[in-house]
């Protein structure tokens, strides 16, 4: 056969129109049919929903009507028991639904036992009070189809089991108890049964009926909530499980399952009834379709019949009509073939004045056209010709225009594609990262480059994304020998045509040194920082020593200059001429002691170190000189020494460490009311041990580590108040740190301080520099 | 015959005022510390008190503010007698309430003018 493409134009026409009509045909008995048809089914199903709905409204209805009346009289009947006080039942929510006292009806329980039934679920029973009357009451939970419903109470008398004696109390009580269970258990059996047979009997007689009613219905069937079928007209079915893909469906939760058996001609419909929310069964229609399909074969010859005439006079009048038009066609389709082999002079004969006339016309004039724009074009791309050479020139210039200016970039630069291979990269960046510009091309720049920020901070990635420039970002990339580089980069998109972006540019340079030398400068900034808070800190301490240096001098200058004056200008008698002279005397010593302190320290500023001269020195005897200068001046202290024997001399400054022990004895004395004053002197590991120890005030745990600071005098308002500079300790340090020993203190608050300081016998390393001096 | 109580934690120094004052006719008083000044000068009620500023415990700032604040001993008159003798501690013991000043080391003769000039002119 010939492909339909090279069909004659007459050929084609003709079956375009055939085929016009057959659809239309077709068309037309479609549309009927499936309007019949779905006229017939919504006949059905609509039948079936108000089926549905009568069934609905007559089961769930007559239920709730029977169940009050029919219980009320059993309830009402089994109350006649001997020794029955009365019977009530009631529903989920505690209200009564039958009892022996009519007017119980309707009202919320007065049990006590009933709530707990309903809670728990099982039988209990127990004593109660009923309408103002002590009773005995059991109650048993109503189950109808397993499900919870309600409770059944019996409830009795308990005159004779009160006028009972004790001893027998319990007897009765326990036969009480089985009365009452078997009452409520029965009465909950016999409700059960009542409520299942009712609602079998009266369905299966609706059914029945309604099935009766239209000749069409094949199958009306209702099944309860577990698809076990409880009533329908075919009755060979009761009991049995409605097991069909319909039902099944419905229980599932649809509202509807509905299907045409074509094989079977019926119509299934099956809808779920409910109570509330819950579902309680559902109900299964099957409809004979014999009409249905009548009506369908009758609707489908007359559809057929409609075609066959429709195709019939359509190939008739498409005959007919292509007549005229073919045969010009056919030759200006001749002609056509000559002009498209390049034979431009060719024209068409023009023979009617219809649109094939006309085509003619327009066929020459297009001709004509086509031989002049041919001429055109040739002469035409002789011009172009030396036109695309002269832009080919200018082009190779700019580009190496370009290379030049990213050669000279000092900063590194390269750029990739939207695949992010690197497409170039300049000297800088080769530079930079180690890389040859032929070893990365065509590489994703990731790969690279290796750096984690790549993931998220890429700045070529974020420009490329956002079709912004993203600048001056800091990250860190890996070059070449792996080293980790800090750099400062900033990316733009590369844009191609309808401004979509085709790659990136980034322009990067190395920041390592600049951030070093960032975090040089900041951690200058800390230590000048520091430094500056020092000297604030040393110059607060040096202005509160100058108040306090100035009140320690006045002190004993007060005594010199008082006392001396009364000496001079008073006659006094011998004994007080002698005790004043001693205090002048005294005074003296320790004005001594502090100039002597105050020209060590500022020695100490201004050298910056301590000058020494040694000789071999008997160190217990300068000792027993301080203490027993000090043992006048107090009499509430006691003194005592523990010296080791055989304490061999010491080369040391006799001068200085006699200073040392003056200011350990005059902290001890001012710093304790009164107790012991302990001096120990003893030779261990090369070097000669002192310690003195008081039982005074102590140094609280806070002030401990600056106790050897310059005019540090502690937190204690107290002790700020007293005598002193806040020299001695500084001082004494220096002193024994020259003789290269160490000193320490220990102390508790409220027990005492105990300072030790050694010295090397052999005066340590210090003794080579004395020697060459 | 006057009283007057002197209050300084220096032993000597209460010994060097008070042999200066024996020559005068007065009833001389002694504290160590600024709460038994303050218990001396409810006591006694001194026509003049020499009071010390360094002192452990409440300090002579202290004690005379106390004492200018307290109706039994505000008619006191309250000399600092100390070894602070900065311009602004000088203005302090004024802004506390003291009568007069005078710096340590000071001259036994010079305070016995003083007490004179200030106490004779009552009696």
């Amino acid at each position: 056969m010939r492909p339909i493409r090279d069909l004659s134009i007459k050929t084609k026409f003709t079956l375009a129109i055939i085929s016009l009509l057959i659809l239309m045909g077709s068309a037309s008995f479609c549309i009927s049919y499936m309007l019949e048809k779905n006229s017939l089914l919504k006949n059905m199903k609509s039948h079936a929903i108000v089926l549905n709905k009568a069934l609905t409204i007559s089961i769930t209805s007559r239920k709730d009507i029977a169940d009050k009346v029919r219980l009320q009289e059993l309830v009402e009947e089994v109350s006649l028991t001997e020794g029955m006080f009365g019977v009530w039942v009631v529903d989920t929510n505690q209200r009564v639904i039958a009892a022996t006292f009519r007017e119980d009806v309707g009202k919320i329980t007065e049990s006590n036992i009933i709530p707990q039934v309903l809670e728990k679920g099982y039988y209990i029973s127990g004593f109660d009070s009923r309408m103002g009357e002590k009773v005995f009451a059991a109650a048993y939970p109503l189950r109808i189809d397993g499900e919870l419903c309600g409770a059944v109470e019996a409830v009795f008398e308990i005159r004779e089991y009160l006028q009972t004696k004790k001893a027998f109390r319990k007897l009765i009580l326990r036969q009480m108890d089985i009365d009452a269970r078997i009452m409520a258990e029965s009465l909950s059996y016999i409700i059960r049964k009542m409520e299942a047979v009712r609602k079998i009997v009266h369905l299966q007689r609706l059914v029945k009926k309604l099935a009766g009613e239209s000749e069409n219905i094949y199958e009306i069937s209702v099944t309860d909530e577990d698809g076990r079928v409880i009533a329908s007209n075919i009755e060979e079915k009761i009991k049995t499980i409605a097991d069909n893909k319909w039902v099944r469906s419905v229980m599932s939760g649809s509202d509807l399952a509905a299907q045409l058996l074509p094989s079977q001609k019926l119509y299934i419909i099956a809808m779920p009834f409910r109570k509330g929310e819950r579902l309680e069964g559902v109900i299964y229609v099957s409809y004979r379709a014999d009409d249905y399909y009548k009506n369908l074969a009758k609707i489908f010859k007359f559809g057929l019949l409609l075609s066959i005439g429709s195709v019939i006079w359509g190939v008739f009048f498409a005959i007919q009509l292509s007549k005229p038009v073919i045969s010009p066609l056919k030759r200006l389709t001749e002609v056509t073939k000559q002009l498209a082999r390049g034979a431009l002079e060719q024209r068409a004969s023009v023979e009617s004045r219809d649109e094939i006339g006309e085509l003619a016309l327009a066929f020459n004039k297009m001709a004509e056209d086509l031989k002049n724009s041919r001429d055109e074009i040739e002469k035409y791309s002789k011009t172009l010709e030396k036109k695309v050479e002269e832009r080919t020139k200018e082009l190779a210039l700019e580009k190496d225009k370009i290379e030049a200016i990213l050669k000279s970039i000092a900063d590194g630069l390269f750029t990739i594609d939207r695949q992010w291979r690197i497409t170039s990269f300049n000297e800088a960046a080769e530079e930079l990262t180690g890389y040859k510009a032929e070893e990365v091309i065509g590489k994703k720049c990731m790969e690279i480059f290796k750096a984690d920020e790549c993931k998220r901070n890429c700045p070529i990635k974020k420009s490329i994304e956002s079709g912004r420039a993203c600048l001056n970002v800091e990250m860190s990339i890996f070059d070449k020998n792996n080293e980790k580089r800090a750099i400062m980069a900033s990316a733009a998109p590369l844009m191609g045509i309808e401004n979509k972006p085709i790659g990136g540019v980034e322009v990067f340079k190395d920041i390592s040194e600049i951030k070093r030398l960032i975090a040089n400068l900041e951690k200058t900034n800390w230590e000048l920082l520091q430094m500056q808070e020092e000297l604030k800190k040393a110059d607060r301490a040096k202005t509160e020593f100058l108040s306090t240096a100035s009140h320690e001098l006045r002190t004993p200058l007060t005594t010199l200059l008082g006392y001396s004056e009364l000496l001079l200008t008073r006659s006094l008698d011998e004994k007080t001429k002698e005790e004043f002279l001693t205090f002048i005397h005294e005074e003296s010593i320790h004005l001594a002691r502090l100039v002597n302190n105050l020209l060590d320290i500022s020695r100490i500023e201004a050298k910056g170190e301590f000058e020494i001269e040694r000789n071999h020195v008997q160190l217990l005897e300068i000792i027993q000189k301080n203490i027993h200068f000090f043992m006048h001046s107090t009499d509430t202290h006691r003194f005592i020494t523990k010296f080791e024997n055989n304490i061999p001399p010491v080369w040391i400054d006799p001068e200085k460490i006699s200073q040392v022990i003056k200011n350990l004895l005059d902290n001890a004395i001012k710093y304790s009311k009164g107790g012991d004053i302990t001096c120990c002197v003893y030779k261990k590991d090369g070097c000669i041990w002192v310690s003195i120890e008081d039982q005074g005030i102590g140094i609280p745990k806070e002030d401990l580590p600056y106790i050897f600071d310059k005019f540090y005098r502690g937190s204690r308002p107290d002790i700020v108040n007293m005598r002193g500079t806040g020299l001695g300790l500084s001082i004494s340090k220096q002193i024994v740190e020259a003789h290269g020993g160490e000193i320490k203190v220990e102390s508790k608050v409220g027990k005492g301080t105990k300072v030790v300081f050694n010295i090397p016998i052999n005066g340590g390393q210090h003794e080579e520099d004395i020697n060459r001096r | 015959m006057k009283k007057i109580l002197i209050v300084d934690d220096e032993e000597r120094v209460r010994r060097l005022i008070e042999t200066t004052l024996d020559i005068g006719d007065f009833q001389i008083f002694q504290a160590k510390d600024g709460e038994e000044a303050l218990k001396i000068a409810q006591e006694e009620k001194p026509a003049l008190i020499l009071l010390d500023i360094m002192m452990p415990g409440m300090d002579g700032f202290e004690v005379c503010k106390w004492l200018k604040n307290n109706s039994e001993t505000k008619s006191s008159y309250i000399i600092m007698l100390t070894a602070k003798g900065q311009k602004q501690d000088i203005e302090k013991g004024y802004t506390v309430g003291a009568d007069d000043y005078f710096v340590k080391p000071f001259s036994p003769m010079e305070l016995l003018n003083k007490v004179e000039q200030v106490l004779g002119g009552s009696d």
